[in-house]
């Protein structure tokens, strides 16, 4: 595509697609940037809690501030309000959606990655079927078979509107929830890492053209702007699909409600 | 229901650009694969440490902020007590003054009724002897003014005059004065 005649953006295979680095491309497990990023999603929390439970004494210091630190974030901010008193079985999920998922934006905004993993929509999915199951399965585990019936024809709703409000809630909460719930991260680290590419595709074309020298004022303070904005949005859509979850799965502990 | 994969393996042979939204099936064997050993770690490894010296931390500041609110409880139940203790002791104080003041006033009244009752003796036993030396001055002026009027009568009367019979009329004329 060529914008402003000198400009031309990379084909879109370009800036999403990576080759493996190990196995062969198109099979199972070809593991390429993508797949790095993910093993850091793991790695990185592992190396943090590790290190994080050999501190003791009673002010937490290091990596143990860090990790409880996060803990304590997930448990206050997301854990109560979403699922509540309830919330203690279900906080290592949360803290290992929170951390996998916001290594997977972070890598966006540094050098060498530049790639966010949850702009593939791999990641997003498998995490949002997990977060569907493990919904569904706690609705069932608590409720038995009931959970069903209380999702499918909430009580209070007069019987002629359940003609409406099965066929709805049936969509909404079983079949669209989980693409809802993958689509929302992936296109928001998409939309971001195609705005970065842009802007540092403007910065490039416009250094190299010295005629636009005055247009470089307003693209490069853009780019170092949106690269701090998706900073806070690489954190934002963390704290969303967590939260999210948590929202979900206190949903089927409690269906009545 | 629609194969999204057999859509992108058309799309491909077709030489179209690939589409973004259709997952690939190596990524989604990574991102399951590290996030669920991530979940089971967290789960049963790493999780369990931090949490119990959470609760270990939690306890403790709790239990130091039940002595704390204990020990805070006890001075003010000290303080009370104390309190207490001293306005009782004032009260005591109050008693045992009023109580010397009215053992003052009554022992001042005492003696101010045994002084009163010492100077109305004193006067009565002063006057009694004033009463006595005037009747001892009476007495012995009498007999003097008895022969005195009874010189002068003779002498005006160039006559004797029973004093023993004019006596009367000299006693009545000295009780007048």
């Amino acid at each position: 595509m060529n914008l402003l005649g000198a400009v031309k953006f990379p084909p879109i295979e370009n800036v999403i697609e990576w080759p493996a680095w190990l196995f062969e491309d198109s099979t199972y497990f070809a593991f390429n940037k993508i797949a790095f990023i993910h093993f850091l999603g793991l790695m990185i929390p592992v190396a943090i809690f590790v290190l994080g439970a050999r501190g003791s004494g009673l002010v937490p210091r290091g990596f143990r501030t860090v990790s409880e630190g996060i803990v304590n974030f997930v448990d206050t901010q997301i854990a109560i309000p979403g699922i509540g008193q309830d919330r203690k079985p279900y906080l290592p999920l949360l803290v290992s959606f929170f951390l996998f998922i916001f290594i997977g934006n972070i890598t966006e905004v540094i050098p060498f990655f530049q790639m966010p993993a949850n702009a593939r929509m791999a990641g997003p999915l498998v995490l949002a079927i997990i977060a569907w199951g493990m919904f569904i399965a706690v609705g069932v585990r608590q409720n038995g078979l009931a959970y069903f019936k209380e999702v499918l024809f909430p009580p209070g709703v007069p019987k002629a509107l359940y003609v409406l409000v099965t066929p709805i809630e049936l969509l909404s909460t079983f079949f669209v929830r989980p693409f809802s719930h993958a689509v929302r991260l992936f296109a928001n680290m998409l939309a971001g890492h195609i705005l970065l590419i842009t802007f540092g595709v403007l910065c490039i074309s416009v250094w190299s053209a010295s005629g636009l020298i005055l247009i470089q004022l307003g693209t490069f303070p853009g780019l170092v702007a949106f690269t701090a904005f998706e900073v806070g949005v690489s954190l934002i859509q963390a704290f969303v699909f967590t939260i999210l979850a948590a929202v979900y799965i206190g949903g089927a502990l409690h269906p009545a409600h | 229901m629609i194969n999204l994969w057999a859509l992108a393996a058309e799309a491909e042979e077709a030489g179209d650009p690939p589409n973004p939204v259709i997952p690939t099936e190596n990524e989604i064997v990574w991102a399951a694969i590290f996030f669920i050993l991530l979940w089971a770690l967290m789960k049963y490894v790493l999780l369990p440490p931090i949490m119990k010296a959470m609760e270990n931390r939690s306890s403790t500041i709790q239990s130091g902020k039940d002595a704390a609110d204990a020990a805070t409880a006890a001075l003010g139940s000290a303080r009370r007590s104390h309190e207490a203790t001293l306005a009782e002791a004032r009260a005591d104080a109050s008693t045992i003054l009023a109580g010397a003041r009215a053992a003052a006033d009554e022992r001042r009244a005492v003696l101010q009724a045994e002084a009163d009752t010492e100077i109305a003796e004193m006067r009565r036993s002063a006057q009694a002897e004033i009463d006595q030396a005037r009747a001892d001055a009476l007495t012995g002026m009498r007999g003097d003014v008895s022969s005195l009027a009874v010189g002068a009568a003779e002498i005006v009367l160039g006559r004797s005059v029973d004093a023993g019979s004019q006596q009367s009329v000299i006693d009545q004329a000295l009780a007048a004065d």
